[in-house]
């Protein structure tokens, strides 16, 4: 970590846009909450069940730690991404191992995973389709449910037979089988694998995971050595809060009912078992969390369960796609938790770069008031100097009705509004046609009759 | 100090609002269909994408050998010690050739993930709402078995299945003793090419399901 | 007029906070406005004091200067009549951010209290009136747009279906994406204007589409931003406030 130059987003749209991936996933979800009073009553549940368990984390993290220890699960804490990639390495330098299968997971890509593993000589091996893909490529998930979905069918084609000597097909089954072979191989030979955890049970030690492909299964199944990572906000207080929270993820995320895999592990495999990981290691990550964690407002980020609605629900992010954020998490859900990530140099545009609009915020399953929380960053940030005095000027008139009346023209008093300092508006648009006289004179020059146009009758 | 020990501690620092209790947390109950619930759940699997037989008790273990035989797999898993396999062994037809999963991962792992072709196992219970089925791996039944072959057929007893996830996880709270718990709804699929939906991303292409009246 | 018995009373005195962009660009809609709730007999009371309910300070960050302007606000309104506003947004602003703007021990707690309840969007308000008889039979094809603010912190999207589903010569269309943003975002707008152009071009192309022969919106901010683009782009129809609609079908014709 570096004093690096702030991250920005870049005022970059796409063309096309996203548009029909996007509505392919809002439509999916949509079927699956066809009743918004039932949505409601999901999401308050939701919401209260994760507020519930962060109000006492610090006790459940003590609990689950303790209740996988007991089922013989190696629990590793870690302030930052360094100590979460040095602890991995080292847990494959002991494994002996050369390769790792990676399962789905978004802590993994916070971290830098592969790279550092890379660094160092080791291979690690995406095995989710779509982060193979876009490993294969040589780039980074732009959504954190779909990672490829910035990539056609075309692009996914020719990146396959330039690099796995396989014939150009634009058949998606063809496609996946091609997919499937290659990483049958790697599952065949590798000693470790590496998962996400979706939710830690504290009770019961559980760490459950919920995917559709198998791989996730495979890369906790295949090899000797299992390690999982996750971010500490990941706890709740009882196994039976699970069912709860999948039921709104999924539906959030992809609009299905359940995955087709839901996994529940409990620790390495029994003497008498004949499969499974014979080591079960957990990675906590903090990287800010825990001061987050802290912060009165902001903390409500930390309910977020990684569901991808707020992403697919952003006309935002519709437009100009995850790269463009520039952080591991893109969307409303990277607007407000990047600025909190201790391994990011300062996001400062993360913020800004939202029109309120509230899409996000409507969708969220565990109520997270994204809008509230962008406004809360927004006022906690210290303005450049110009736009302080812009609002300084704006202020002064607008708390001075005489001034505000008897402002030099229309155009003076809607100057802070308005284009000029507003610099890109008018490329794209024609400047606003202002009246000839303003509301407050036509009413002041109406002929007092029964109507009455002061404060006091 | 450790990483673990600043970590609770800034967050024993901290203090995270306390959620504002609502009558909206109660769950609603969600009881089984009482007519027809065998036809009624074989619609929900099918709708994931399962292809489904059933059969009752008496006739179970020759119609799961009957479907294995019309798939027609080279080589097929049957466990000699779980109670299903034992029941299939016995009729196991003379030229078809069954292996047991044995240590799957402890061996030549090339003939498993290249040569089965299916893998017959028992089911714990199942989730009408979803189509889902809830496997309990052990060492008779190991996962791999549900997990490597291209086509797994898995035995749904109808008296095992429950209304939905919330109930399951009430009523067999000891699930949590076991190392690994599965629930399966449906093939292995994926869409992440482009949004199109595909079998047997890295999982079994096909499900199986043979329901026991 | 017609009333049926189950419908609230009008009431006798309302005040209209005409919003600063009212105020300073659709000053006409904002008499259109005004002429309505007339219509109805109601005295209207329009503070001369009034500038702008602070909401582009307060989504910008200036917290403090929005504070300062909303303060000057609180004060307009002593007798206890709706407060109805010509902007959804601004109703939003009232609503919902001038309790937390002045929460307790702010000394004006009680009184944003009191004026936040108050706060009524036009549409809003017509809606909880009895009905209004139309004048102007002339069948219309109109497509709304709904502020986003307005469609999360008020009702005025349903209010503006019923109160537009009431007249028989109206025929309200729907655009395609009709609750995604138009792209202005305040200061979004400049700050990256090409996301917002994609929006904004988005917008105007879906409500063309739907032919209908009028843009109308309750929220101006919104309109400004529409109607720049439609403007730029040279197409044929400007959007317009809700009021001026209104306005033609209940008052009939203009002959000025
Ligand atoms: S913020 Fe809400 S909608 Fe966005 S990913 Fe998290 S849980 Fe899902």
């Amino acid at each position: 970590m570096t004093e690096a130059t702030p991250i920005r987003i870049l005022d970059n749209p796409r063309e096309p846009s996203f548009r029909p991936a996007m509505d392919y996933l809002i439509d999916k979800r949509a079927q699956q909450f066809p009743d918004s009073d039932d949505f409601e009553r999901l999401r308050v549940q939701s919401k209260q069940l994760k507020q519930a368990a962060l109000s006492n984390l610090p006790a459940l993290l003590e609990q689950a730690e303790a209740a996988m220890v007991a089922n013989g699960i190696q629990v590793h804490w870690a302030e930052t991404i360094e100590e979460a990639q040095a602890t991995i390495h080292q847990i494959m330098l002991d494994t002996q191992a050369t390769t790792m299968v990676k399962g789905k997971s978004m802590v993994s890509e916070e971290i830098y995973l592969n790279h550092h593993l890379e660094a160092h000589g080791l291979r690690a091996v995406e095995t989710d389709m779509g982060e193979f893909i876009v490993q294969l490529a040589g780039e980074t998930p732009s959504h954190i449910i779909m990672p490829a979905i910035h990539k056609s069918k075309e692009d996914i084609a020719a990146l396959f037979q330039a690099h796995l000597d396989v014939p150009y097909t634009l058949d998606v089954d063809e496609l996946i089988a091609i997919g499937r072979e290659q990483l049958r191989t790697e599952f065949e030979q590798a000693g470790i694998g590496l998962s996400g955890v979706n939710f830690i049970a504290a009770d019961t030690g559980t760490l459950c995971l919920v995917e559709n492909e198998g791989n996730g299964r495979l890369s906790t199944t295949a090899p000797d050595v299992h390690v999982a990572i996750t971010g500490i906000e990941k706890v709740v207080a009882h196994l039976a809060d699970v069912p709860k929270l999948i039921r709104v993820l999924t539906r959030s995320a992809t609009g299905q009912p359940i995955t087709t895999y839901v996994n529940w592990i409990h620790g390495p495999r029994k003497p008498e078992e004949r499969d499974g990981p014979r080591a079960v290691h957990l990675v906590l990550l903090d990287n800010g969390r825990s001061q987050l964690y802290q912060k009165e407002r902001q903390q409500e980020s930390l309910q977020c369960i990684r569901c991808g609605a707020c992403m697919n629900h952003c006309p935002v992010y519709t437009r100009i796609g995850g790269h463009a954020y520039n952080t591991t998490y893109p969307g409303p859900i990277g607007k407000i938790l990047s600025p909190h990530l201790t391994s990011l140099p300062d996001t400062p545009d993360h913020p800004k770069a939202s029109t309120l609009c509230g899409a996000c915020h409507t969708v969220c399953p565990v109520g997270i008031p994204i809008t509230d929380l962008l406004l809360d960053h927004r006022a906690q940030a210290t303005l450049p100097r110009r736009e302080q005095w812009i609002w300084r000027f704006w202020s002064m008139f607008n708390r001075h009705p005489r001034v505000y009346r008897m402002s030099l023209g229309l155009m003076l008093r809607l100057y802070p509004l308005l284009p000029k300092w507003l610099g890109g508006w008018t490329r794209h648009r024609a400047a606003p046609a202002l009246s000839h006289q303003s509301l407050g004179q036509k009413m002041a020059a109406r002929p007092k009759k029964g109507v009455q146009s002061g404060a006091a009758s | 100090m450790t990483a673990r020990a600043a970590i609770l501690s800034r967050l024993k620092a901290g203090v995270f609002r306390q959620p504002v209790a609502t009558q909206a947390a109660a769950d609603v109950p969600y009881p089984l269909p009482t007519d027809n619930l065998r036809a009624q759940f074989i619609e929900r699997l099918s709708e994931t994408h399962a292809e489904v037989r059933s059969c009752d008790a008496e006739s179970m273990p020759q119609a799961v050998v009957d479907w294995m035989t019309d798939i027609g797999a080279q080589q097929q898993w049957v466990s000699q010690t779980s109670a299903l396999g034992q029941q299939l062994w016995k009729r196991k037809p003379k030229d078809a050739v069954w292996v047991d999963p044995q240590a799957p991962m402890d061996q030549d792992r090339a003939q498993v993930f290249h040569d089965i072709g299916l893998a017959v196992t028992s089911s714990h219970s199942a989730l009408f709402e979803t189509g889902t089925i809830a496997l309990i791996p052990d060492q008779h039944e190991p996962r791999t078995m549900s997990l490597v072959p291209p086509i797994h057929l898995v035995v749904v007893h109808l008296s095992s299945v429950v209304g939905r996830f919330e109930e399951w996880i009430r009523r067999y709270p000891a699930c949590a003793e076991h190392t690994n718990v599965l629930m399966i709804t449906g093939p292995s699929k994926t869409a992440d090419i482009q949004q199109t939906l595909a079998y047997g991303a890295h999982g079994p292409k096909r499900l199986l399901v043979m329901v026991v009246e | 007029m017609k009333q049926t018995s189950k419908q609230a009373a009008i009431p006798a005195d309302v005040y209209v906070f005409g919003t600063c962009i009212v105020d300073v660009a659709f000053a006409d809609a904002g008499m259109d406005a005004i002429a309505v709730l007339e219509s109805m007999g109601i005295r209207v009371h329009y503070p001369e004091q009034q500038t702008c309910c602070g909401q582009p300070a307060m989504t910008s960050g200036a917290t403090e200067q929005a504070r300062a302007v909303a303060r000057a606000q609180l004060r307009l309104f002593p007798e206890p009549w709706p407060i109805v506003v010509l902007s959804g947004s601004c109703t939003g602003m009232f609503r919902h951010h001038y309790t937390q703007l002045f929460a307790a021990p702010d000394p004006d707690h009680g009184l944003a209290i009191d004026v936040s309840s108050r706060a009524v969007e036009w549409m809003e308000f017509l809606a909880s009136c009895p009905p209004l008889v139309s004048r102007n039979a002339t069948p219309v094809k109109v497509v709304v747009h709904t502020a986003c603010s307005a469609q999360r912190e008020t009702n005025t999207r349903t209010a503006t279906e019923s109160v537009l589903g009431h007249w028989e010569q109206v025929q309200v269309v729907t655009a395609d994406h009709a609750t995604e943003c138009c792209g202005f975002g305040g200061t979004f707008s400049v700050r990256y204007p090409d996301i917002s152009n994609a929006m904004v071009t988005d917008k105007c192309d879906a409500l063309l589409a739907t032919q209908a022969e009028r843009i109308v919106s309750s929220d101006c901010a919104c309109l400004m931003n529409i109607n720049g683009k439609l403007a730029k782009r040279q197409d044929a129809l400007q959007g317009e406030h809700i009021a001026t609609l209104v306005r033609d079908i209940v008052l009939g014709d203009r002959h000025d």
